[in-house]
């Protein structure tokens, strides 16, 4: 067994002090790596918190907090950080969540019940466009509006225009991380049922990572004015 | 201290915090006494190196002060208090290994939090005080990282900042630069002297190496089979040595034969 021990106690090539912090997909990929096994165990908790649904929005939040610590390279104590979000945020991410999923849904329904109607009347290709356009609006400031709030406790009139304002002023990096997420689901889809497991391991925490961290930027620089209430401080003060 | 913000724990009177006393202490395994007759006094405060080549019996009489061994004969107080059936763990002391002794599995936050999470502190607390070692230590960087990518030298820093955290009377360093290099070893000899005087806590620090006792050490214990040839500054064993075991140890040649001389006289 001497091999195991040495495989956990070698030493390793040491980390320059003076390093420049990482950014862009570097800083994705650094913290896939340092966190992959936390991102497997984020991914479980994230299934048994958001099976029964309408707990889903405070599941993603509560990871969205989790994944925002790791981003920012803070401590993190992973059940324990998950928790005290998950109970913190269930009623803002609730609200959040029901008007967001809700929005997206009549809009949705609405961009079908278009596209039949477009079949016919091609005129009707512009509220089509427009519909399809607002859910996927809907979709963008939902992510937002759980990344601000993964961050900071806020006032839910004061959570949703800021999370409009950052759909409509960086809508291009969560596009692409939703884009990610459909990947890992049409992945999972095409190759089954050798991705049985992908679902159950990692596409739930990777997507919430990708899209948290596609938010993340404009989010801490919409929350930049009221710096001093520090990030996400009411649910990480959580005693150890 | 203060402005490091640790609290003193109440328990020893504080004149006394951190001082340990020996009195005729052994230790033998099976018929084979590996420590004899130890009487040492160490002051609060005091930077003493138990230096001795290997074997002779050092880390044992460490490893008995930290209460991960029970002394066959004589009397140890800590602080004051007698030891007998006190738990390593309510003695009032960290110990530094030479292996680093973190826990893989843990980031460089998270090792440093352990001795702080047993005692229940709430996590802000924690944060602040791992903070604070982190920063004394200059290993804020590593905070998140695991201890797989940090070099010997990163790592012994976080064994030092985990011993920290506790704010203990008494640090036991058991060899703690023997893993290292000689660049990481001298800047970590320098480190650790830093330490000594900003915390002011009593040392207890074993090597083999005379070099590195002469130059940490308040006073030094000499040992040798498990028993103590002589205690005094690093000046009064280099000048002075009581045999010419201590002699060879710290002067080499020429001072064996200047006590050897001095004996035939």
């Amino acid at each position: 067994m001497n091999w195991l021990a040495q495989m956990w106690t070698r030493e390793g090539p040491g980390i320059p002090r003076d390093a420049p912090p990482k950014e862009g997909l570097a800083l994705l990929v650094d913290v896939v790596a340092r966190n992959w096994w936390e991102l497997i165990q984020l991914n479980l908790l994230i299934i048994l918190f958001g099976l029964p649904l309408v707990t889903l929005p405070a599941a993603l939040v509560a990871a969205g907090r989790i994944c925002a610590l790791m981003l920012e390279d803070r401590p993190l104590y992973l059940g324990r950080d998950f928790l005290a979000a998950f109970r913190a945020k269930f009623w803002p991410a609730s609200a959040a969540g029901a008007l967001g999923f809700g929005a997206f849904a009549l809009a949705a329904y609405a961009a079908f019940v278009f596209l039949q109607a477009a079949r016919a009347n091609l005129f009707l290709a512009m509220p089509l466009a427009l519909s399809a356009a607002t859910a996927v609006f809907a979709l963008l400031a939902t992510a937002y509006a759980f990344t601000l709030l993964a961050m900071r406790d806020q006032q839910l009139s004061l959570l949703l225009r800021r999370a409009l304002l950052g759909a409509l002023a960086r809508p291009l990096p969560v596009l692409v991380a939703f884009g990610f997420v459909a990947l890992l689901w049409l992945l999972h889809i095409l190759f089954y049922p050798a991705s049985i497991f992908m679902p159950a391991v990692v596409n739930f925490s990777f997507g919430a990572l990708v899209v948290t961290f596609g938010a993340h930027r404009a989010a801490a620089r919409l929350l930049s004015p009221d710096k001093g209430a520090g990030h996400g401080a009411a649910c990480a003060g959580g005693s150890a | 201290m203060a402005q490091l913000g640790f609290e003193a724990p109440a328990a020893p009177p504080v004149l006394l915090r951190g001082s340990v006393t020996l009195r005729g202490v052994g230790k033998r395994f099976g018929s084979r006494w590996v420590v004899q007759d130890l009487d040492l006094d160490i002051q609060p405060g005091e930077f003493l190196v138990l230096v001795g080549p290997s074997g002779c019996g050092k880390s044992t009489a460490l490893r008995l002060i930290a209460g991960l061994e029970d002394p066959d004969a004589g009397e140890l107080t800590i602080g004051g208090r007698p030891m007998d059936d006190v738990a390593p763990g309510q003695r009032d002391i960290a110990m530094v290994f030479q292996s680093y002794a973190l826990y893989p599995h843990l980031t460089v936050f998270r090792n440093l939090a352990i001795p702080l999470e047993l005692q229940r502190l709430p996590r802000p607390e924690i944060e602040r005080r791992v903070g604070e070692a982190a920063d004394l230590l200059d290993i804020a960087y590593l905070l998140n990282r695991k201890p797989r990518l940090l070099s010997g030298g990163q790592r012994q820093r976080v064994a030092l900042a985990r011993a920290m955290v506790r704010n203990p009377a008494l640090f036991l360093l058991d060899e703690p630069l023997s893993n290292l290099d000689v660049q990481h070893r001298a800047e970590l000899r320098t480190e650790i002297a830093r330490l000594h005087r900003r915390l002011g806590a009593t040392f207890l620090y074993v090597t083999h190496d005379p070099v590195e006792a002469a130059s940490l050490a308040d006073r030094i214990a000499v040992l040798d089979d498990g028993i103590i040839q002589q205690v005094g500054t690093p000046e009064e064993l280099r000048n002075r040595p009581a045999s010419s075991f201590v002699a060879a140890f710290f002067g080499g040649e020429q001072a064996v034969r200047h006590v050897v001389a001095r004996a035939a006289r």
